[in-house]
């Protein structure tokens, strides 16, 4: 009895019939129900991989404005962000050197940067605890996530309500000089805030955590709040507050994919 | 009125409603590609900017997203090659990593179960980890599903080495998420 070649294997995946040697051969079996396991996880992780409003946008006023831009210089105008960050990149590198060779005890460096993030996650923290009267409210958390997604242009995960944590409302603040979200929720220590933002969590110096092993959680700590945040759909959602970390990772816990 | 004589609107008109409804797939690839998600919308536009460019070259009637997959790769292996040639560093060779992932035998016989404990950013992580062909072969298989024929199509090789090179994919792929779960301590990945 001679057990299934690879190829085989991969036609079974795409939907050719499975020969009846798998019901005897246990070897077999095993290895056809991996392989399905693999080609099922990889497909469920990419699920919720979609393009971001901002990148829809730009290709359909590409394609939109092609056919004005592509009159009259025969070739469409493209605007790479990785290109463009590259390159103000290498300005602000220059604009360091520049920095550090006057003698004005002024420096900086990605360490700092960071920190300058987290101070003014803070900040934004501070700000929703003080415009709680301007919260949006509402019961339903469509509502909210709605609410946001007209605000931002990004419609977030959904927090729960009625649960261990209850939901104040939602708002919005300036973070790195662009429009964001929050929901600001209310925990058994205190007020907490999700901040919602595309920045990724090395860029904001928050430090790994993997022992959780469904999902990694970033941490940091600055100005007597503790932060954790969590990545949904290439987005961060940060909870900032001045309550035990545990407190930040429940309220997280809450949002739903 | 004959394609040829299409305004440049019109065109336009044409490519959105024949390619925007696959921007998410063209991302998706860019991400399993790149990973750095500045760089998977850089690749993706840039998809979007060429195909428009080569638009007139599109045959209505046939898989629109395979055309758009495959203009990524081509943009994909430019700037790889771009890349090589400033000495940056590259994934790892294919047939390095076959032979790595040769000694896999064994399978998990709870394979479900345990690829749960993984998150979904970890499984994409070890997908960018395996070579550039692996890797996009592998995506277009089971991620979009496309057909063996027309992943050969998009890859440009016979359907023969696009099926030995998934089921060498697949091998490494678990071979790197068991490694993963080796280095966090999950328990059922030893074999």
């Amino acid at each position: 009895m001679s057990h299934l070649t690879d190829g085989q294997f991969e036609d079974i995946l795409l939907g050719a019939p499975v020969p009846s040697h798998v019901g005897e051969c246990p070897e077999c079996r095993a290895r056809l129900a991996e392989k399905r396991a693999l080609s099922q996880r990889l497909h469920q992780a990419f699920a919720s991989v979609r393009a971001s409003t901002d990148l829809a946008d730009r290709v359909r006023a590409h394609v939109g404005g092609a056919s004005t831009v592509g009159e009259t210089t025969g070739r469409p105008r493209t605007i790479l962000l990785a290109a463009h960050r590259r390159l103000l990149s290498g300005l602000a590198a220059a604009a360091a050197i520049l920095l550090v060779a006057i003698p004005v005890g002024l420096y900086m460096n990605t360490g700092s940067e960071a920190h300058a993030a987290q101070m003014e996650l803070v900040s934004l923290h501070e700000e929703n605890l003080n415009s709680m009267d301007a919260l949006f409210v509402h019961d339903d958390p469509r509502e909210l996530a709605g609410h946001l997604e007209g605000e931002t242009g990004h419609c977030p995960a959904m927090i729960c309500t009625g649960s261990e944590v209850a939901v104040c409302g939602c708002c919005t603040g300036r973070f790195q000089g662009r429009k964001v979200g929050s929901y600001v929720v209310e925990t058994a220590n205190g007020h907490v805030s999700i901040v919602v933002m595309p920045d990724t969590p090395e860029s904001l110096g928050m430090k790994p955590d993997r022992t959780e092993p469904s999902r990694t959680i970033w941490r940091a700590a600055c100005e007597g709040c503790n932060m954790a945040l969590i990545r949904i759909d290439n987005r961060s959602y940060c909870a900032v507050g001045q309550v035990p970390q545990e407190e930040l990772e429940r309220a997280l816990g809450n949002l739903l994919e | 009125m004959p394609k040829g004589t299409d305004s440049q609107a019109q065109k336009s008109k044409r490519f959105e409603e024949a390619a925007l409804p696959n921007l998410d797939s063209v991302y998706r690839a860019a991400v399993a590609l790149c990973g750095r998600p500045s760089e998977a919308e850089d690749l993706t536009q840039a998809t979007f900017t060429r195909a428009l460019e080569r638009f007139d070259s599109f045959e209505v009637g046939t898989n629109c997203k395979a055309w758009l997959l495959q203009i990524l790769r081509n943009i994909w292996i430019d700037q790889l090659r771009r890349s090589k040639a400033a000495g940056a560093t590259v994934p790892l060779d294919e047939a390095l990593v076959a032979e790595q992932g040769a000694a896999e035998e064994t399978a998990w016989s709870d394979a479900e179960d345990l690829l749960e404990n993984f998150s979904d950013d970890q499984v994409i992580a070890a997908l960018r980890q395996l070579p550039e062909d692996q890797r996009l072969t592998l995506f277009l298989i089971d991620v979009e599903q496309l057909s063996q024929q027309e992943v050969a199509d998009i890859t440009g090789v016979a359907v023969g080495t696009v099926k030995s090179r998934t089921s060498r994919a697949r091998t490494e792929l678990k071979r790197r998420l068991r490694s993963y779960a080796q280095e966090m301590g999950f328990k059922g990945y030893d074999r």
